[in-house]
């Protein structure tokens, strides 16, 4: 296992199951890796999600 | 007379009503379906006959004394094994949970169960709903009743078989980024998820809290109302506008997705012209309409439940992570690294892919999509099957929270079905089932059944 992903495995709390299942890890950091790039990221804070959740109350009064 | 266990759950409703079939009748001929197919289709990870045959003699019973409490009085419904069933383990298809006890129904069980339905097993999923079709668990995948070779979905695929292969008339499934509509599309049924809230989770083990739903499967559109009509808690009679026809609906239909974000399979692409086509000579009117690019839909969806799910088995991940499927080991571990700063990230997207689905129906009355991007494919085929998910353009509508339903489109030159899915409005579940009603009505394929027996 290579030091950054024992790191990264340490950290999660993960070190005894990278141990054990070390090319799964492998591939969910790929995954995540993957997923990361395409997320859109933004500071807005009229984005803030409560009011996602606006319609669905309305709805449930 | 057409064999009870062919019946839709309408149909099957109508006549114990008219006393013309008996609950008990209706489950043998069922649970006879199932002792035929089961070994070829694997729908079931528990069978709960001789329980289920006690409920449908009291329904029985009760209905020749004083009538049914409901069109699903006397009816079986199949449950998937991530639904509490009182007295019955929830398995969640893992061998992680092969010693729980349901102590109480879910929720939504309960409202069928107090309706007059009866349970006659529990049906396979994905493991915790979020693996794949996988071959080192308890219990062996479900196979697709078109073509038992294929994949049938998931994660309600023990859902979708059942209902496809005739064993059942409806059964339960949940939806967190597609699970009702993927295996409604490759099994050749209609799959609804309601508005997000709008069936209780209680009792539903969760895999991602926020974009979770509870959905039934059924043959027939009118049979997804019925469901609704006692899942969401008798709110509305969801059937009400199914005779309402087409004409004059508007209908955006989002092209871009299966077009240029994430190019279909020319089959599927094809077919979802020709339901275009079908709509507009119905009296529809379709006209193109753009939403964000699917990967940032898809991006979203992936990254809250990540971290949604994470928090739900980051025990198990830690202690005892040889108990999973290898493939939803994979599939789980991503979120245990995930910074939580992108949980945020995927939330305020999420604001903002909300209120440009609002926008789109300012427009318009319905959009169509296309739900799967491929026919189903070979379920031995590892790579093929892992793309299956990412495929598709379902999960948008869990991170928004609308009400989506997939119904047949047609078959593939192989055999095998294609899907077309249409979302409506927050909490307008009566137009969405009228579009895929009016749709179904219209459609040449509606009476088309897999070709397991016949």
């Amino acid at each position: 296992m290579d030091d950054a992903i024992a790191a990264l495995a340490k950290r999660a709390g993960l070190e005894a199951t990278a141990g054990r299942f070390l090319e799964d890890v492998q591939e969910a950091l790929t995954s995540l890796a993957k997923h990361r790039a395409a997320l859109p990221r933004s500071n807005n804070p009229k984005l803030e999600p409560t009011p996602a959740y606006a319609p669905v109350a309305a709805i449930m009064r | 007379m057409t064999a009870p266990h062919r019946l839709s759950l309408a149909d099957a409703g109508a006549l114990i009503a008219a006393r013309k079939l008996s609950p008990v009748e209706l489950l043998a001929d069922c649970v006879a379906r199932i002792n035929a197919l089961e070994p070829r289709i694997n729908a079931f990870v528990r069978q709960t006959f001789a329980e289920a045959e006690t409920d449908a003699r009291d329904a029985e019973a009760e209905i020749i004394r004083n009538g049914p409490r409901s069109p699903l009085h006397g009816i079986p419904i199949g449950v998937k094994d991530i639904i509490d069933l009182a007295g019955h383990p929830t398995t969640c298809h893992s061998r992680l949970r092969l010693d729980h006890h349901a102590d109480q129904d879910a929720a939504v069980v309960a409202r069928l169960r107090a309706a007059g339905a009866v349970f006659p097993g529990k049906l396979a999923t994905h493991e915790f709903a979020i693996g794949g079709p996988a071959f080192d668990l308890p219990f062996p995948p479900a196979r697709n009743p078109w073509n038992t070779d294929h994949h049938p979905g998931g994660s309600s695929s023990g859902s979708g078989a059942a209902v496809a292969a005739r064993m059942l008339p409806s059964a339960l499934g949940t939806d967190t980024g597609g699970s009702v509509r993927h295996p409604a599309s490759h099994c050749g049924i209609v799959g609804l998820k309601p508005t997000y809230g709008l069936v209780p989770r209680e009792g539903v083990f969760p895999l991602a809290f926020s974009l979770d739903h509870v959905g039934p499967l059924t043959r027939t559109v009118r049979d997804a109302a019925l469901m609704l009509n006692i899942m969401a808690g008798g709110r509305e009679d969801y059937t009400r506008d199914l005779g309402l026809g087409l004409r004059g609906l508007r209908i955006g239909f989002v092209r871009h997705f299966h077009e240029t974000d994430m190019p279909a399979d020319p089959q599927m692409a094809a077919a979802l012209e020709a339901a275009a086509s079908l709509l507009a000579a119905e009296g529809a009117s379709i006209t193109t309409v753009h939403l964000p690019n699917l990967a940032e839909f898809a991006a979203v969806n992936r990254t809250i439940l990540y971290a949604e799910s994470s928090a739900i088995h980051e025990e198990w991940l830690t202690n005892r992570p040889d108990e999973y499927a290898a493939v939803t080991r994979r599939r789980l571990l991503p979120g245990l690294f995930l910074p939580a700063v992108d949980y945020m990230h995927a939330a305020r997207r999420r604001t903002q892919l909300i209120a440009s689905v609002e926008q789109a129906f300012a427009e318009v009355d319905v959009l169509m999509t296309a739900s799967s991007m491929d026919p189903p494919c070979r379920i031995d085929d590892t790579e093929a099957v892992e793309r299956t998910y990412p495929r598709q353009a379902r999960s948008p509508f869990n991170v928004t929270g609308h009400p989506a339903i997939t119904v047949m489109s047609g078959l593939s030159s192989d055999g095998l079905p294609l899907s077309v899915q249409f979302v409506t409005p927050f909490g307008t579940e009566a137009r969405l089932l009228q579009v895929a009603h009016g749709f179904e009505r219209a459609a040449p394929w509606k009476d088309m059944s897999p070709p397991l027996d016949d």
